[in-house]
């Protein structure tokens, strides 16, 4: 039986997903493991934090952060780098579970919502931001 | 066997007439739909959870509270 490259890529993809497990399997997106992804989400998480306690950063409703106004290159490269990882764990996840992305990314948003201290930008389901109160 | 015959050749423009009303299945794609969010949540929290204990702008997930020690019986 003759099978296209990309049937057996995603094939070998699911099989070692449900072999390894979530935390250990390839990302589809670069073949990166999330392990490694993760780590490289710690390195950058002093930074990230000190944009998002200043308010040049927030948590958008979709699971992603985002640079308020004007931010500089250095801020804008961060949250590209950060929304990259977010996005490859989302479609594992969504892989995992035959759902979109986008529903991952909205339940991740509801947890940040929900874990966020006080001052911290998030985005409303309809869209408004908001800093978190008390 | 004619009698049959004529009974079913008779009765076949009826069944144009018969109104099946469509199952309704959305209760249980909800439920579905629930038992795959509480599935994904507890995934996203294996992963975050570290990234999201060791962040300054994120409060700790609440922990259950510790089951209190059983008092003593007193004689």
């Amino acid at each position: 039986m003759k099978t296209s490259p990309g049937f057996r890529a995603l094939f070998a993809a699911l099989i070692a997903f449900a072999v390894v497990g979530p935390a250990q399997a390839q990302a589809p997106a670069g073949a990166i493991p999330l392990s490694v992804l993760r780590k490289d989400q710690e390195k950058r998480l002093p930074a990230l934090d000190a944009l998002k306690a200043r308010g040049v950063v927030g948590e958008n409703n979709r699971g992603f952060v985002e640079v308020r106004g004007n931010g500089s290159d250095d801020a804008t490269n961060l949250v590209a780098d950060e929304n990259h990882d977010r996005a490859v764990v989302y479609t594992v996840f969504a892989r995992k579970y035959n759902i979109g992305p986008e529903q991952v990314g909205r339940l991740r948003a509801k947890k940040i919502a929900a874990k966020s201290k006080p001052g911290i930008w998030l985005q409303a389901p309809d869209g408004t931001w908001y800093q978190k109160k008390d | 066997m004619t009698c049959r015959l004529f009974f079913c050749v008779a009765t076949l423009p009826l069944a144009g007439c018969v109104n099946v009303k469509p199952i309704e299945v959305k209760p249980i794609h909800v439920t579905v739909d629930v038992n795959v969010n509480v599935k994904v949540d507890k995934s996203l929290d294996n992963y975050f959870d570290d990234i999201d204990e060791k962040s300054t702008t994120t409060t700790p997930a609440a922990k259950p509270a510790a089951q209190p020690a059983p008092t003593p019986a007193t004689p």
